[in-house]
């Protein structure tokens, strides 16, 4: 007999998985329950080079309220059917909207989406999951609040609460989002809500301004995790500076990563430089000014020849610099000062301001990115090379010259073997850097699609082998990065599981966690 | 936040994004229609950021004109251009407010992303995606490959589209991957092409592959099968021919043919089966090379 569903849950029987839908729509009403195929080949479409099939949920649940998820819950642990939450579900090129496992229900939480509340004073936000960057922003311009958002590439479609959640990066000076998290509303396994830090104790107003509270400090185990549902989620903004001077230093060589990295460590660790400053290689700014297939065509990686090309003919350096000042002119000033001093001693250094490099499409998207402002610029990395696979590589480098070095022409040296170019940017932190590739292939192509695999397996062995992390990865892959952080780590959050959601309900996989 | 009053405005926006697309007011609206679930949809064209959406549209204008009511310009066409990388609350609106329609749209991979995340928002319904790419290198394997992901085999347009190619003497793959065979198509027959010969795979009759002018085990790899791939001859019947001779000039106005075909529920060439391919690649490839390698697209049909 053929299955009314796309797919079941794994060990669920239809009768149960039945069941539970039944109870799941007279939680939320028939039209908030997903099943057929058509309503759920949206959550379906990934960037992985590995079958679709492998990450088909077997329903969606659109759910509204807190109270909703802890009914959830309920009849999950009742037939053992494990979910799987998105916020807004834009983890693209990590997973995108689909599940970890083939089977698991969709959490989706976009209809939760109130701004609950922002305050002008103190510069933080309460939000729920399906808030986005534009929805925010929205609402910061019509209030008039003076406060500024950071937020990642995928900016207005993406929201806050997904994103650090999954540890993800912005460009402002509050750009290493999770750093400016405070306050989190958890749904437990056992439908107990949770309030970190403050939120727990009743009337408390300091919920969104201390992080700590008392005893030992639960937020982190709510990122990258699988423990429990997060439903409400504070955090910092910045507050509008009377001045912002966005600027960009291109490079020529690639070894001159070195002289980059050990010029902006000092300015970036002293607060000089206060925002997480971008180092991207020509091949990652290409694509908002060129097409690929006009300097290359047939099989293999993109020669340096073809590379210098494109920089000649798009006016980019093979590293381009996006930082930026922010403060009183005054203080933008003096900075400015001691940033050109730095760059300027080597004589190797291109410095253009916004009055030189504003007509540039790429310094304008990252201009606008620095000061958080939406932009989907970015997302012209997927006509690159077409087809539709991505995958981001992110491997996490000391903030040291002859690291970066180091990790780039070793990315470089695998890629370049399975065919693949070397779309990368190092997003500069305090004292480390978030090395960011794009591995982009072809995904009508069995072939490139089959070698895209291989090539990123070979990157997490050959970098965690160094002693390289990776700090953030796909679906497909999250079990072997699970595994290079070492056993204790993972019977540690085995344990933390076991504890917190003993029927395993809560997205079984996540972060290699089950 | 006044959610009512967000709304509001959000309604007044869309009605306007529509106006300024050339949309007229959906009771007004007469294009073509397809019937599916008892329920009438206009079909509206929808062209994103892609040089070739022109292409796309003349092809999928002649399937309206061939299968819908007769007319080419009964198939309203919008354009988004670049709109989606810049203001993507104004697509989000447009989904928004198009109900009981159904949407062919095509765009390049940086705006199909953002597209597919607005048509989840939009509560859309997905009835086919389709993936498609001409080899810029001219000595590839295949000059043409189109994956398609669809809900189910009542809205594959595979089978149309390489029975349009295979006469235009293009190499070429088409892989279908079907979400789910309901009850409603299982009485779909296993129809010959008569220029394939068709295989089932052993142990999983419901993968399908028709190759034509290759071997077997290469057109498994090239379709993404391991070429060791075990496949048992498929029992067929002869199709009933259904393509006339349409003046479509290149692969993409083809694609849109078949595609739009396709979404006003025509139901050519389709199988019950949970994936299937056509791999083909005639003896003379020169004719692959007709100055469009190198471009490349996505396909959505979908119903809001």
């Amino acid at each position: 007999m053929t299955s009314q569903y796309i797919a079941l849950p794994k060990g669920v029987s239809e009768k149960d998985f039945d069941a539970a839908i039944r109870d799941f729509r007279k939680i939320l009403g028939d039209a908030s329950v997903l099943t057929s195929a058509e309503q759920l080949a949206p959550y379906i479409k990934t960037m992985m080079p590995v079958p679709d099939a492998d990450h088909t949920p077997s329903a969606a649940l659109l759910a509204t309220t807190v109270e909703q998820i802890q009914k959830i819950v309920a009849v999950c642990n009742q037939y053992k059917v494990p979910i799987w939450m998105i916020s807004t579900g834009k983890n693209l090129g990590y997973g995108s909207a689909a599940p970890a496992e083939r089977g698991q229900v969709v959490l989706d939480l976009k209809r939760m989406n109130r701004i609950l509340e922002v305050d002008k004073d103190l510069a933080f936000a309460l939000v729920e999951p399906g808030v986005t960057y534009q929805q925010l922003y929205d609402y910061i311009k019509e209030h008039k609040l003076g406060l500024w958002l950071s937020m990642p590439a995928p900016s207005a479609i993406a929201g806050p609460v997904g994103n650090t959640l999954d540890r993800g990066v912005g460009y402002t000076p509050y750009g290493e989002h999770f750093l400016f998290a405070c306050g989190m509303e958890v749904v437990l396994a056992n439908g107990e809500v949770l309030r970190t830090g403050m939120g727990s104790m009743p009337n408390s107003n300091t919920w969104q301004v201390f992080k700590w509270g008392y005893g030992p400090y639960l937020d982190g185990i709510f990122t990258q995790s699988n423990y429990g549902i997060v439903t409400k989620f504070g955090f910092w903004l910045m507050p509008e500076p009377p001045a912002f001077k966005p600027f960009v230093i291109q490079y020529q060589h690639e070894e001159d990563i070195v002289e980059i990295v050990e010029t902006i460590r000092p300015l970036r660790i002293s607060g000089v430089i206060p925002n997480a400053v971008v180092i991207a290689h020509a091949l990652y700014e290409a694509p908002v000014k060129a097409k690929r297939s006009d300097y290359v065509s047939g099989p293999g990686s993109i020669p340096d020849e073809a590379v210098y090309r494109i920089m000649k003919d798009h006016k980019l350096g093979i590293w381009n610099v996006y930082a930026a000042l922010y403060g009183t002119q005054e203080q933008i000033d003096v900075n400015w000062k001691i940033v050109t001093q730095a760059f300027g001693q080597s004589g190797k250094a291109k410095i253009l301001t916004e009055q030189e490099a504003a007509d540039d499409p790429a310094f304008a998207y990252r201009a606008k990115l620095m000061r958080g402002e939406m932009t989907l610029t970015e997302f012209s990395l997927y006509n690159w090379r077409g087809g539709g696979g991505s995958m981001w590589f992110a491997p996490v480098s000391q903030a040291r010259g002859s690291e970066t070095l180091k990790q780039m022409a070793l990315t470089k040296q695998i890629l370049a073997k399975y065919g693949l170019d070397y779309s990368g940017e190092f997003i500069v932190g305090m004292r480390d850097m978030h090395h960011i590739v794009d591995v982009l292939y072809d995904k009508t192509d069995p072939e490139q699609t089959k070698a895209a695999y291989q090539c990123f397996d070979e990157l997490l062995t050959e970098f965690s082998a160094r002693g390289y992390g990776t700090y953030r990865v796909n679906t497909a892959f999250m079990d072997k990065v699970a595994e290079t952080y070492g056993p204790v780590q993972r019977k540690v959050h085995k344990t933390l599981k076991k504890a917190l959601d003993p029927n395993g309900i809560i997205a079984p996989g996540k972060s290699g966690i089950r | 936040m006044d959610e009512t009053r967000r709304n509001l405005i959000k309604g007044m926006l869309t009605g306007g994004t529509l106006l300024v697309l050339g949309i007229p007011g959906i009771v007004q609206a007469a294009s073509s229609s397809a019937v599916f679930s008892g329920i009438t949809r206009d079909c509206h064209l929808l062209l994103g950021s892609t040089p070739i959406g022109e292409a796309f549209a003349t092809g999928a204008r002649a399937a309206c004109a061939y299968y819908g009511h007769g007319a080419q310009d009964s198939l309203v066409t919008s354009q988004l251009g670049e709109t989606l990388l810049v203001d993507p609350q104004y697509t989000a609106n447009l989904l928004a407010q198009s109900k009981y329609m159904r949407w062919i749209a095509v765009m390049d991979y940086a705006h199909a992303a953002i597209f597919t995340e607005l048509v989840r928002n939009a509560n859309g319904r997905l009835l086919a995606l389709g993936s498609h790419v001409s080899a810029s290198n001219t000595d590839a394997a295949l000059s043409l490959r189109h994956r398609w992901t669809t809900a189910s085999p009542a809205y594959s347009a595979g089978g149309l589209l390489a029975s349009m190619l295979v006469q235009n003497k293009r190499s070429f793959s088409i892989r279908e991957n079907f979400l789910m065979a309901s009850s409603h198509e299982t009485g779909l027959m296993n129809a010959l092409l008569p220029q394939f010969s068709s295989y089932g795979l052993a142990n999983q009759s419901a993968t399908h592959l028709h190759c034509a002018g290759i071997t077997l085990p290469e057109a498994s790899q090239l379709a993404g099968w391991e070429t060791s791939t075990s496949w048992d001859s498929l029992a067929t019947r002869p199709a009933a021919s259904f393509i006339e001779h349409l003046p479509l000039g290149n692969w993409i106005e083809t694609t849109g043919y078949a595609v739009v075909a396709a979404a006003l529920g025509m139901g050519i060439h389709q199988e019950a089966c949970a994936q299937r391919a056509f791999v083909h690649r005639p003896g003379n490839r020169n004719l692959d090379h007709d100055g469009l390698a190198g471009q490349q697209f996505v396909s959505f049909v979908i119903d809001v």
